[in-house]
């Protein structure tokens, strides 16, 4: 074995490892069914079944569809990967190798930030080339967008960190991701909404992400609105990723 | 030379359970080492607890040198694990898994190739290199377990019960296997509850037995020490009536015992007892058909080591 001395070396090493992870969580995963469900077909239904009827201008409407993509996908891989890792004991190969409970985590969250990322791409493309939508700000949309597919991920990595099998990962979850989804502002504006209800909207990640790409697509930019956003998702993503690490911990112990 | 696995009284409990209890052994470099006992008698949690996938709930170990509670991370480099189950990646093909298993391990992206070329014809696998394991029989996905165990060249292999539920040929190749592995220094850890196998295999042995070390040593030493005994084993052409009374009258037998048609003459020292036997024969004119010095069997030392007490 190779081995780089110091911090630099040390932080290479688990990046490594964690990417190495996650190339191997995307070439066994991607295909697996509950992946493709949720992370692609559910999301088209789900907005379809609300927007119907409903006017939205496409320039709300593709943002939050961009979003709610990035959040059930990436979301989905945790649950598929971590339970069957478990029971077939491949979970143990990675952690008697010299790699970090961290690193563990952070490539999974990986394999799931690529599959949400580029499966947003879905609904960002049917808008600017069908809609004729334009992205005022591309550069911070496209920061915004992996910022949030990142901590999706994380989301959906801490739910799976404990549990045996797939529904006891995906059943928690998604009771705390539909709510999410009603509250986040996708459909209905938060200002509409009465104040307890936009209190809770402020405790989800989802609701940063929609704000954060609706105002990197309208160009209506206020900075200091944004630089709250991407803090707020920069704050849930080391949440759940510290959290998930301490979870998976628990196995070694 | 420091030893490469000390053990020293370590304890684990799940929950209530003492599941390992007070166990102490020293595994030297080189030697195979067999940690043999029945089902449940803590063998997993033992291996689990050297490689850093359980924590002592007292007590601690050095392997390769270090401390298991504080440089974990610098005993993971030195140590390969083929855990009681075949954990390989169904989806992945043989030689995709070898890689990765390489790249967990950091080793150079050339070194991968090479070496996971070389085991899968070590192991005979090369040519279903690129087929998903899913499809592989028990003892394939045996041997690619083992080569990924490998593959990082380990100084230190931990084997949990590598032949239990294989057939009789996958069982050999990989019992040779681990002795070739051993001739080329490689220090072998291994459970097993096939007696035949740590007799077979192992420099020395720990018998465990509900969590409890009941006895250690090489096996023939094992054997001997328990049962104190060896067996000379002897048939004649005919039988006669009073051929036990006449054969326990010879020098240096302690005592003989009739199975069918042959005769276990019980000694400390067969030497002894084989030139009384001979001139037994002459002087009755027997033909000896057969004749044998029989190896207190290991066994015989682990059913008497590990059956409860009273029983
Ligand atoms: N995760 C666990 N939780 C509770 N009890 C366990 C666990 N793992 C093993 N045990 C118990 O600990 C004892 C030793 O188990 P184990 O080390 O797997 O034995 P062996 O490998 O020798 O068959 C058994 O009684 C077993 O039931
Ligand atoms: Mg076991």
């Amino acid at each position: 074995m190779r081995r780089k001395k110091g911090l630099f070396g040390r932080v290479t090493r688990e990046l490594l490892g964690a990417i190495r992870i996650a190339k191997k969580d995307i070439k066994i995963y991607y295909l697996k069914p509950p992946v493709i469900m949720f992370g692609f077909f559910f999301p088209g239904f789900t907005y379809l079944a609300f927007t119907v009827g409903r006017s939205l201008e496409p320039t709300l409407l593709i943002p939050g569809l961009v979003a709610i993509t990035s959040f059930f996908a990436a979301g989905s891989l945790g649950p598929a990967v971590l339970p069957l890792e478990r029971k077939t004991k491949t979970l143990e190969r990675l952690l008697v190798a010299p790699v970090s409970p961290f690193a563990i985590i952070l490539g999974k969250t990986l394999a799931g930030f690529t599959y949400g990322f580029i499966l947003s791409l879905v609904p960002l493309l049917i808008g600017v080339v069908f809609l004729g939508i334009g992205i005022a700000t591309p550069i911070l949309f496209i920061l915004g967008l992996a910022l949030s597919a990142l901590t999706f991920s994380a989301f959906g990595i801490l739910f799976s960190a404990r549990a045996e099998e797939m529904p006891n990962a995906m059943m928690p979850m998604n009771v705390i991701r539909f709510p999410m989804l009603f509250v986040s502002g996708v459909f209905v504006p938060l200002a509409t909404m009465p104040r307890y209800l936009r209190a809770i909207a402020y405790l989800m990640p989802l609701t940063y992400s929609v704000d954060a790409l609706r105002q990197t697509v309208l160009g209506s930019l206020e900075p200091l609105m944004l630089l709250r956003d991407m803090a707020a998702l920069s704050l849930f993503l080391i949440l759940f990723l510290g959290a998930a690490t301490m979870a998976l911990r628990r196995d070694t112990r | 030379m420091t030893s490469a696995i000390v053990a020293s009284e370590l304890v684990r409990y799940y929950g209530d359970l003492l599941a390992v209890d007070h166990v102490n052994f020293e595994v030297q470099q080189g030697e195979i080492f067999g940690y043999l006992g029945p089902n449940g008698a803590g063998k997993t949690t033992t291996i689990k607890i050297l490689t850093g996938l359980l924590k002592p709930s007292e007590g601690t170990a050095r392997v390769g040198g270090y401390d298991i509670l504080r440089d974990i991370h610098e005993i993971k480099g030195l140590i390969g694990i083929v855990p009681e189950v075949s954990n390989v990646y169904d989806e992945l093909t043989a030689w995709d898994n070898l890689i990765f298993a390489a790249e967990l391990y950091d080793v150079s992206r050339s070194e991968r190739e090479k070496r996971a070329t070389e085991f899968l014809g070590m192991f005979d696998l090369y040519d279903r290199r690129d087929s998903k394991v899913g499809g592989f029989s028990k003892g394939m996905k045996r041997r690619l377990t083992i080569a990924m165990a490998l593959i990082h060249r380990p100084s230190i292999l931990f084997l949990d019960e590598p032949t239990t539920g294989l057939d009789a040929r996958s069982a050999v190749f990989v019992r040779d296997l681990i002795r070739s592995l051993n001739d080329e220094g490689i220090t072998v850890f291994l459970t097993t509850h096939y007696i035949e196998e740590a007799d077979q295999l192992c420099d020395r042995v720990a018998i465990i037995s509900e969590g409890r070390i009941v006895a250690s040593g090489a096996p023939e030493r094992l054997k001997s020490l328990v049962l104190g005994v060896h067996i000379v084993e002897v048939s004649f052409d005919r039988v006669n009536g009073g051929v036990v009374h006449d054969l326990e009258a010879i020098s240096g037998c302690d005592a003989v015992v009739k199975q069918g048609d042959k005769f276990n003459l019980y000694t400390q020292e067969p030497a002894e007892v084989l030139p009384g036997l001979m001139g037994y024969a002459e002087e009755r004119a027997l033909r000896v058909i057969s004749l044998n010095t029989l190896k207190p069997r290991l066994e015989d030392v682990f059913l008497k080591m590990t059956a409860p007490v009273g029983g």
